[in-house]
């Protein structure tokens, strides 16, 4: 028989907190905002270098890329970009990722659905952070290349 | 209210915590790091890969962990179980929350059964990371350790997704019921889902 054992807990995280002094919600997100925008440009070239590299594995390296490489591309794309909510980017990187992984987790590839999300990729990253009724439609066109393998 | 649920002069005061932040992407890493400093954060620890935490939490006292879960060698969902199953006390029971960028369809059910105290999507942004990290603090969920889970007890009240979590794939059902497909059922076969009767034979 299983036994299940109830413990009760008390973070010291909670104490913490409620104590005097620290910051209001509105200057600990002003503050951290502030701290997130040092960060973009660069970040912004890390995903171009990402896109740079997804597009060399999906084009002239295709012969030895493989499904894992291209998932992992695109989560490096969505870990960097969902940090500044990038929404388009993290759409796009997303849908890619379920691609690439519902097809690997088949033991099937296809380059077609993945050379769509890559162009796409280069395409949103110098639309913006909102996702535009042109960006949306972009967006929809590739979660039907997605869903399409889904249902396949 | 700020424009994520938490209302804007609500004080917190992060300054006396100990926060680990882990990472294999040092970019990541290094923005997290700065996030959390805007939050008045002053003692972070970041590390680059898991294995590296398992060390640091032997020998430090943490209030938080905030671990990606996809990472080389030991991920951030192994971590999780190997800590929640851990002797350490009390940090085994460390307020956890994992960051997720994409869900392998192979890593769902590690991650319901790690133990984390949050998972947490991306894309995040700060609002989101704070009010996660006040709910963490907030809803001390007692402990709960069996054979197939150790970790904070998964029953708790359902009030929905976060406000703001919108579904992620297309084929996720809608935070709305929606309208009756089915025409109703007659009032016989609800008495008889009610009042079984035998079956003649």
């Amino acid at each position: 028989m299983s036994v299940v054992k109830i413990i009760p807990v008390k973070h010291r995280l909670s104490a913490q907190m409620r104590r005097a002094g620290g910051l209001t919600v509105e200057q600990a997100l002003s503050r951290a905002g502030a701290a997130l925008e040092g960060h973009r440009a660069e970040a912004m070239t890390a995903i171009e270098r990402t896109v740079v590299k997804l597009e060399a594995a999906a084009g002239a390296e295709r012969e030895t890329t493989t499904p894992d490489r291209i998932y992992d591309l695109s989560a490096e794309i969505l870990d960097i970009a969902g940090l500044f909510g990038a929404q388009p980017l993290c759409d796009a990187s997303w849908s890619l990722c379920e691609l690439a992984d519902r097809l690997r987790s088949r033991g099937e590839w296809e380059w077609a659905g993945v050379e769509v999300h890559v162009r796409a990729l280069r395409f949103l990253l110098t639309a913006g952070y909102e996702t535009t009724p042109v960006l949306k439609a972009v967006i929809d066109g590739l979660w039907e290349v997605t869903d399409r393998v889904a249902k396949a | 209210m700020s424009d994520y649920g938490l209302p804007g002069r609500l004080r917190i005061n992060l300054d006396q915590s100990v926060v680990l932040l882990v990472d294999d992407n040092p970019q990541a890493l290094d923005i997290m790091g700065s996030v959390f400093q805007g939050f008045g954060v002053k003692q972070q620890i970041k590390c680059g890969s898991a294995l590296e935490a398992v060390d640091i939490v032997k020998t430090t006292q943490l209030d938080l962990i905030v671990i990606d879960c996809s990472m080389p060698e030991m991920d951030g969902y192994d971590f999780v179980r190997w800590l929640r199953r851990s002797d350490l006390r009390p940090a085994a029971f460390t307020p956890t929350i994992m960051v997720t960028g994409h869900p392998a369809q192979s890593k769902i059910e590690k991650s319901r059964d790690c133990g984390a105290s949050f998972v947490v999507s991306k894309p995040i942004t700060p609002a989101v990371l704070l009010e996660r990290i006040v709910w963490v603090a907030r809803e001390e969920r007692p402990f709960v350790v069996c054979d197939a889970y150790a970790g904070p007890d998964r029953r708790f009240k359902n009030a929905g997704p976060p406000i703001g979590i919108a579904p992620r794939r297309r084929d996720d059902l809608p935070f709305e019921v929606g309208e009756a497909v089915d025409p109703n059922m007659a009032q016989a076969e609800i008495d008889l889902l009610l009042k079984p009767t035998k079956a003649p034979r």
